[in-house]
């Protein structure tokens, strides 16, 4: 099982971005109504992700421009669908 | 035979896309964020041109001064204490702070000129011992903005303040900062001598009398700014701003002339649709299918047991899950 396999070869890594992601989606939950700090939220969640990612690859030495280029993709992708809906 | 092969190379892991479905490769990736820019902007833009074209597209909002007046009851009767009375003259100036916002292009209790609430409430020709304001901005109903003012303690406070026995509100479309919007502003008051509505007198007249009044309120036509009847159209993003948590003892006796504000304000228009209507069911769909991909992909890739370095798809899988959840709760309305 892909999940299962994959949760326990990166058990800490894994459990480090859930609480990074649950972090940030209680913390924008709770400044529901002020936009400047739910936009500050978003910002910092894109990077978390790409850094998480980035040091997540270089743990496991399987780094490569590719890899950094996916994560920094997917996490700006993330970021800027929840951006545009603030503004 | 075409149209198959290119949603294959899009989707399954295969030779031709190097084993990684295209749509998960990095250029992929960033044609789809210059897409979503492209949407985002052409939706904003949109709006912009409805102005011209007579309506569009543009912001729903279904806020309604009778209603503002029967759920802040309503949380007062919950709450043990007395109704607040619609009052006429207190919406008037809710009303011309509303203008006042959208003239000077601000948004804050307190004018670019100093201007404080309670100027409003004098100029208006109202009388008052204590007095606050609540406001909020891009809200589409009421209970949603009702529920974020109680949701605040200073906003609450205003709302659950025993000293008030009158109530005005005013909900005003128009154009602020760039961002076409309602405003709505509501103003708190207590006549000099009314005795504090802390006692439970919610009888069902006192309701009914109050929405009745409310909702000429919504039809009366007062300035040139744009006095929002039923369904017209604002709002992006919603903000709260309070004023007034401890009430300001004002003297009693101003003038009683009512304030003549003259303010351009955005046109109003017939009923139209959110943006944020169009732009969440677009977003979702985007994850959707980039998480349906990655998930189809890290399937694929396990039953052919090969080795390749990418990113992590069930890392991605939950980065994109959580940004889909907060988009599905994610709700328009500011308050202060």
């Amino acid at each position: 099982m892909y999940v299962l396999k994959e949760l326990s070869s990166h058990i800490y890594a894994y459990l480090v971005l859930l609480v990074v992601l649950g972090v940030h989606a209680a913390a924008f939950l709770y400044w529901a109504d002020t936009r400047f700090e739910q936009q500050l939220l978003i910002l910092l969640l894109t990077i978390s992700y790409f850094i998480w990612g980035v040091l997540a690859h270089v743990k496991t030495a399987q780094i490569t421009r590719h890899v950094v280029l996916e994560y920094l993709g997917i996490a700006t992708l993330g970021g800027l669908l929840l951006l545009l809906l603030t503004f | 035979m075409q149209l198959f092969e290119t949603i294959a190379h899009l989707f399954h892991p295969r030779r031709s896309n190097n084993h990684r479905a295209r749509l998960l490769h990095p250029d992929s990736i960033f044609s789809l964020l210059l897409i979503v820019v492209g949407f985002g902007l052409a939706i904003h833009n949109l709006n912009l041109v409805s102005k011209d074209l007579g309506s569009i597209l543009g912001y729903a909002s279904d806020i309604q001064v009778g209603q503002v007046v029967t759920l802040t009851n309503a949380e007062r009767t919950k709450g043990g204490l007395g109704t607040v009375q619609l009052n006429e003259t207190l919406s008037s100036a809710a009303r011309a702070k509303a203008a006042d916002m959208f003239e000077k292009q601000y948004w804050a209790h307190v004018s670019t000129t100093g201007k404080q609430p309670w100027d409003f409430m004098k100029e208006a020709g109202y009388s008052f011992s204590a007095a606050g304001e609540n406001l909020a901005r891009d809200f589409s109903t009421t209970p949603e903005m009702i529920s974020a003012w109680m949701g605040s303690p200073t906003h609450r406070a205003n709302i659950m303040n025993g000293t008030y026995t009158e109530i005005g509100v005013a909900v005003v479309n128009g154009n602020l900062e760039g961002i076409d919007t309602t405003l709505v502003v509501q103003m708190f008051g207590k006549p000099p001598g009314a005795k504090p509505a802390v006692t439970a007198e919610a009888s069902e007249t006192v309701v009914t009398q109050v929405a009745t009044k409310a909702r000429t309120t919504e039809t009366a036509t007062v300035a040139p700014a744009a006095v929002v009847p039923t369904k017209v159209r604002p709002t992006p993003t919603p903000t709260i701003l309070v004023f007034g948590e401890t009430p300001v003892q004002v003297p009693a006796g101003s003038p009683s002339v009512l304030s003549d504000i003259s303010v351009t304000v955005g046109s109003l228009y017939p009923e139209q649709i959110s943006p944020l209507d169009i732009m969440k069911p677009v977003f979702l769909s985007i994850l959707l299918m980039i998480i349906l991909t990655l998930a189809y992909d890290a399937h694929m890739f396990e039953r052919k047991n090969t080795f390749r370095v990418v990113g992590r798809n069930l890392a991605h899988i939950l980065y994109l899950a959580v940004i889909a959840g907060i988009i599905v709760v994610f709700t328009s309305g500011v308050i202060k």
